[in-house]
């Protein structure tokens, strides 16, 4: 018996520094730092909140209101891609070439768009088509938090929270991906710091550290 | 007060304290390792194992495809509605997340709800997403479509008419005005049509002596606010009786101690009902005894004869004259003529019963009933249509109208759900929840009041004002037939000057508005003629709507299914009770089986023994054994030991409706001899109270003195005298704990009065329904197992018939010196820096320590995962809630949802928390005001306030847990029967 229980300790220390010493990271159920999904469309944060500087409320108008900072519906994508249907430099491209053909410029429409068009029951030109309804698009969620957590946008931007600072640098990224742990120490890092930086708010930020700020 | 007064809770206290058990199959003393420890552990392994390794799974985002303009997800909307949960209409304010109703509270604005809503109500929202409900037009039990239905109506209709046989709608009390408008047009069209009303649980006494003595058939409004003396006959107004919440609300205001005087309340009743726990004086008479008391009260306040009690009573109701208030829940023309009379005598009329603007709220006819039955047995009925109503099972002759309806070729039911009547018809036109449909209704007269759809209609239903609208050639959309009717009247009806289009809008947006009232034209007074009814002696049976049921059209309700009767603590069943003394003599005690027969008839019921009791009756719930029940079979958690909540084919309690006998075709509720006779079979009742009772060991007493009373009481003489009678103060505590938790910023409170708290359980509800309490099953309920995190206690104080009842809402008591805290291994449970006990679920690993160091008895531990398995009642869920998985303790959170979501929105508007920002489910939906929840950091407050008042109360104070729960005392309006309780 005795002989058996140092050969089963011995056998999960080597386990352990095996997986410690391995090249692949450790780390604990359910942190999905660095998850980066394929998305049904290829939607761009670098052109749209990079480049073209759309403030991350446009879309995602929640966050000052509600819980959820909200994927914006779709509807909302067409406020600009009912007109704008293809990329500056496609357009540029085929206007060139119609002009060397001489004819007319033909309409264009960028695949990825096409799947904007689809979903909203439209042809690929952007025009309504009759009696095809339309289907949401099903994003793949990325920042996940466990259903025992209550978290809630809204008092982090009342507190001048910057979405960056949670969310990385998104203007940055082709494919939106999760740069924090989302961790229980992670929140705690900032709930801990003197919220003087943080002037947004009315009365000065009160630490909550309390359990219940989120677990109810 | 009696300084011996003692409360209690059951004859047997043996159960009370005992520690959290678990299944007796967890509790092994071997530690021998066995087969199953090792599968256990081996299945265990190798789940960590593959749950470490697995994927985590994906989850999808999907936005609205055209988000609506008002809506944000994640953000609670509220709009204005009413209540068609028991016909009381009550107006309710609805909260609304993602486009879905979760919660129903009392529209603070609304003349009837004032801000409270009962139990009934509260739970209403959990049918809205009963996947049971008929979704789709039946013609012959085959799902068709409503342009086919319509057709076949039509030709059937039209067919009946030329044979010449009459058409008859029977639907209960019709209180919208379109509805009437709508149903006038339909009676035109079909000359041989009528319309027949009547109400499940019948009021048609009162009306029927109203034509007596006035001349018109109509139900008066009571005041309760106005009356200053109140005698009740039999009639539950605090629990079930016309419009519980408003009378609440109302009876409370004549109930402020700051004034010089309170309203004195006398019931006289059979049974032990709320309003009589509750009442200054309970006097208990047999039904054929309380007859002759009424009789006796009218005699001298003729004549001043000599009547014992009755002379006391006309006494008082004289010293209050146009102040006082006589009312009758006996469905007995005399009594209610004989009620008549006093009221006018005492000059009454005008004051506290009001005849300007009388109540629509019951209008029914069992006189109609009756000769409806005649006609059906003569086969002269063609067609009947029948809405609102279930008269197979309501009526006593529930079993030959069904025989009778098997002769009628065409019969349409108008029901959402499937009931005893529903499967009888040939076609069924499902209505919609009211929480997804139009309606205006007029439930008292001058008030008219909205019900607008707060959700995406889930099925194919239309109401039945589209129906008969629609058959009678005004087919339109169903907010359009209201509004295209009230457009071509509100100017006849209408208050001020306000345009069509801006008083609509109001009416939709309020959820109420005021019109002028239809009065009645009443008649001079005629004294009326008194038949002579013949008392019966003996065992008679009373029959009354239980709180939960009420008629039983609730029946389908989980939540009220679970929910405690306020005063024997039954859940999930109906029994017959027994005063102690009548059990004895019969030889039968409580859980036992008996048959009680009447009119050869009979039914087989669990014993109930219940104090405060007539010796002579045996009451019995209405509302039980109805079909669509027997859905609940396999309620509850699986395992091994389970036991069905059902047997197979059995109902939730019994059906006691065919017991019950018409006089003079008025239905008589009380009265019925019946006789009794041993089974020798045994029952389980899930009863609440036999556990988790709390304790007051002598020796906890600071030396020298007593230990202090969960209740403390005091009378309103004495209360005027000494404001802290009755309470126990002055008792230092000695304490070893140091005072380091200082609560800088806020520091929560609570305060429950007792005076005020009628026991009605309409907080027990709203907390379920906000905290995602899980229902558990009638089995679970048996092993003490139930999940509510606030209850009802209610103790006794003396014996027979001559029983004291107190209700006290116990709840987590938020105790600073929190004993459950220092026993958690993991620290799940612990203090937060506004006074708050925290449960973190996430964090709990499921001791049970904390529960069994809980001197208060208030946590819940999920011995299983509950059933979540019906997607569609998920719905009903509170997405800002947790929901608990098996193995975690949970209990009271003092709402911290709301108070999260009130210190956000405070901030995000700049402003501080004001007090009376935050209002908790339970106090929000309290019809008695009794509950006030609070900052006590902020003086001003009235949480404060409430603590410095010389009744305010802990219980179980000398365990210095200090709670930041506290209690007033309560206060009855009665003569001293000692003088004030002892001090210091």
């Amino acid at each position: 018996m005795q002989k058996q229980l140092k050969l089963v300790t011995l056998l999960i220390l080597v386990g352990g520094l095996l997986v410690i010493f391995s090249n692949s990271t450790f780390r604990m159920p359910g942190n999905q730092q660095n998850y980066e999904p394929i998305q049904p469309i290829d939607f761009s944060h670098r052109l749209h909140a990079g480049e073209m500087e759309v403030p991350c409320q446009y879309c995602h108008y929640g966050a000052s209101q509600s819980r959820h900072a909200g994927i914006p519906a779709t509807n909302v994508c067409m406020n600009c891609h009912k007109y704008v249907s293809a990329t500056r430099d496609d357009l540029r491209l085929e206007e060139e070439q119609a002009s060397v053909e001489g004819r007319d410029m033909k309409p264009l429409t960028s695949l990825e768009i096409i799947k904007i068009y689809s979903a909203m029951g439209y042809d690929p030109q952007g025009n309504p088509v009759e009696g095809k309804a339309g289907k949401s698009v099903e994003w793949v969620k990325v920042h996940n938090i466990p259903d025992f957590v209550f978290f809630s946008h809204k008092p982090h931007i009342t507190a001048g929270v910057d979405c960056a600072d949670c969310h990385g640098d998104v203007s940055s990224m082709e494919r939106i991906k999760q740069t924090e742990d989302l961790s229980m120490g992670w929140c705690l890092d900032c709930h801990r710091k003197d919220h003087e930086s943080l002037t947004a708010a009315p009365e000065r930020t009160q630490l909550l550290l309390d359990c219940a700020t989120c677990h109810y | 007060m009696n300084k011996e007064k003692k409360y209690w809770m059951n004859k047997d206290e043996t159960t009370v304290g005992e520690p959290v058990v678990g299944p007796a199959d967890l509790q092994t003393t071997s530690t021998e390792w066995n087969r199953r420890d090792f599968l256990k552990t081996a299945g265990f392994s190798l789940a960590a194992f593959m749950t470490a390794c697995s994927k985590t799974p994906v989850n999808k985002a999907i936005p609205f495809l055209i988000q609506p303009e008002e809506i944000i997800p994640g953000k609670a909307y509220w709009y204005s509605s009413t209540s068609h949960a028991c016909g009381s209409g009550c107006g309710v304010l609805v909260k609304n997340r993602d486009s879905r109703p979760i919660k129903l509270e009392g529209n603070p604005d609304h003349p009837a709800s004032q801000g409270g809503l009962c139990p009934v109500c509260q739970a209403s929202v959990i049918e809205l997403y009963d996947s049971k409900r008929i979704y789709n037009p039946q013609i012959f039990r085959q799902d068709s479509t409503w342009a086919a239905l319509d057709s076949f109506v039509l030709k059937n209709l039209n067919k009946t008419r030329k044979q010449g046989k009459k058409i008859v709608l029977l639907t209960e009390t019709i209180t919208s005005p379109s509805n009437k408008f709508y149903i006038k047009k339909f009676l035109k069209k079909y000359a041989n049509a009528s319309h027949v009303e009547y109400d499940p649980i019948s009021y048609s006494a009162i009306l029927d002596a109203h034509e007596v003595n006035y001349g018109t058939r109509f139900l008066p409004q009571y005041d309760f606010e106005k009356a200053d003396m109140i005698l009740s006959l039999d009639a539950d107004f605090l629990g079930t009786w016309l419009s519980p919440t408003q009378f609440t609300k109302d009876y409370r205001k004549n109930r402020n101690l700051d004034s010089k005087h309170i309203s004195k309340h006398i019931q006289v009743e059979s049974r032990l009902s709320v309003t009589g726990a509750k009442a200054d004086e309970r006097i208990v008479k047999s039904p054929a005894e309380m007859l002759q008391l009424v009789k006796d009260i009218e005699n001298t306040l003729q004549s001043n004869g000599e009547h014992g009690i009755a002379t006391k009573i006309a006494k008082a109701l004289k010293h209050y004259k146009g102040k006082s208030l006589v009312i009758s829940g006996v469905n007995d023309i005399g009594i209610q003529i004989l009620v008549n009379r006093i009221n006018k005598s005492l000059g009454n009329i005008g004051k506290t019963v009001l005849h300007n603007n009388p109540s629509f709220q019951k209008g029914g006819s069992d006189n109609a009933v009756s000769q409806l039955l005649t006609d059906m047995e003569s086969g002269n009925v063609g067609a009947l249509l029948i809405a609102g109503v279930n008269p197979v099972y309501d009526l006593p002759e529930g079993e030959s109208f069904g025989e009778y309806m098997k002769t009628i070729p065409t019969k349409i039911s108008f029901s959402g759900k499937q009931n005893e009547t529903a499967e009888l018809c040939n076609v069924i036109c499902p209505l919609p929840h009211y929480l997804e449909s139009w309606s205006d209704d007029e439930f008292t007269s001058g008030i008219l009041s909205m019900t607008q759809p707060t959700i995406q209609v889930l099925g194919d239903t239309r109401t039945f004002r589209k129906s008969i609208g629609g058959w009678t050639g005004y087919e339109d959309g169903e907010r359009n037939l209201i509004r295209n009717y009230w457009k071509k009247i509100y100017t006849t009806r209408k208050k001020g000057s306000q345009s069509f289009n801006r008083w609509w809008d109001n009416l939709v947006h309020d959820g109420f508005v005021m019109i002028k009232p239809k009065s009645v034209s009443v008649g001079r007074f005629k004294k009326g003629q008194l038949e002579k009814t013949l008392a019966k002696n003996g065992l008679v049976l009373v029959a009354y709507p239980s709180l939960q049921m009420l008629d039983g059209r609730h029946a389908e309700n989980p939540w009220l299914q679970e929910l405690p009767d306020p005063i024997s603590k039954l859940t999930w069943d109906n029994a017959a009770n027994l005063s102690p003394k009548k059990a004895k003599e019969l030889g039968v005690s409580q859980s036992d089986v008996i048959q009680v027969k009447a009119n050869g008839k009979s039914v087989e019921l669990p014993v109930y023994i219940q104090e405060g009791q007539s010796d002579d009756v045996v009451a019995v719930s209405l509302g039980y054994g109805r079909k669509g029940t027997e859905r609940f079979k396999n309620l509850g958690p699986d395992w091994i030991q389970k036991k069905a909540t059902l047997a197979e084919g059995e109902l939730v309690g019994e059906r006691i409706n065919h017991l019950l006998e018409r006089k003079e075709n008025i239905l008589s509720y009380s009265g019925v001899s019946v006789s009794i006779s041993k089974t020798g079979k045994t029952a389980d009742l899930a009863l609440t109270q036999t556990y988790n009772t709390l304790k007051n060991p002598e020796n906890t007493a600071p030396p020298s003195m007593k230990v202090r009373p969960f209740i403390q009481e005091t009378t309103f003489e004495a209360y005027k005298k000494d404001p802290s009678s009755g309470a126990h103060r002055g008792h230092q505590v000695v304490t070893l704990w140091r005072d380091d938790h200082p609560y800088e910023k806020h520091h929560w409170g609570m305060a429950i009065d007792l005076g005020a708290c009628t026991g009605c359980s309409a907080c027990v509800i709203s907390c379920q329904v906000e905290n995602n309490v899980p229902v558990v099953g009638k089995d679970e309920v048996f092993r003490r197992r139930d999940m509510a995190w606030m209850r009802i206690d209610r103790y006794y104080s003396g014996e027979g018939t001559d029983v004291d009842v107190a209700f006290q809402p116990m709840l987590c008591q938020h105790c600073d010196n929190s004993p459950c805290e220092p026993v958690c291994p993991v620290l799940a449970t612990v203090h937060s820096s506004e006074g708050l006990n925290q449960q973190i679920y996430n964090r709990c690993v499921g001791t049970r320590f904390c529960a069994n160091n809980c001197p208060y008895k208030v946590r819940r531990f999920n011995w299983f995962d509950y059933a979540h398995d019906d997607e569609l009642e998920n719905m009903v869920l509170n997405p800002d809630v947790t929901v608990r998985s098996r193995g975690v303790m949970e209990k009271c959170s003092m709402c911290i949802q709301r108070i999260q979501e009130a210190k956000i929105e405070a901030k995000a508007k700049g402003i501080p928390l004001a007090d009376g920002d935050i209002k908790l489910a339970c106090q929000q939906s309290c019809p008695a005001d009794a509950i006030t929840f609070g900052d006590l950091n902020d003086p001003e407050s009235d949480i404060s306030k409430l603590v410095e008042d010389p009744r305010h109360y802990h219980v179980l104070e000398e365990l210095n847990a200090r709670p930041t729960v506290g209690y007033l005392t309560m206060v009855r309006n009665r003569e001293d029967e000692n003088e004030g309780g002892h001090h210091g």
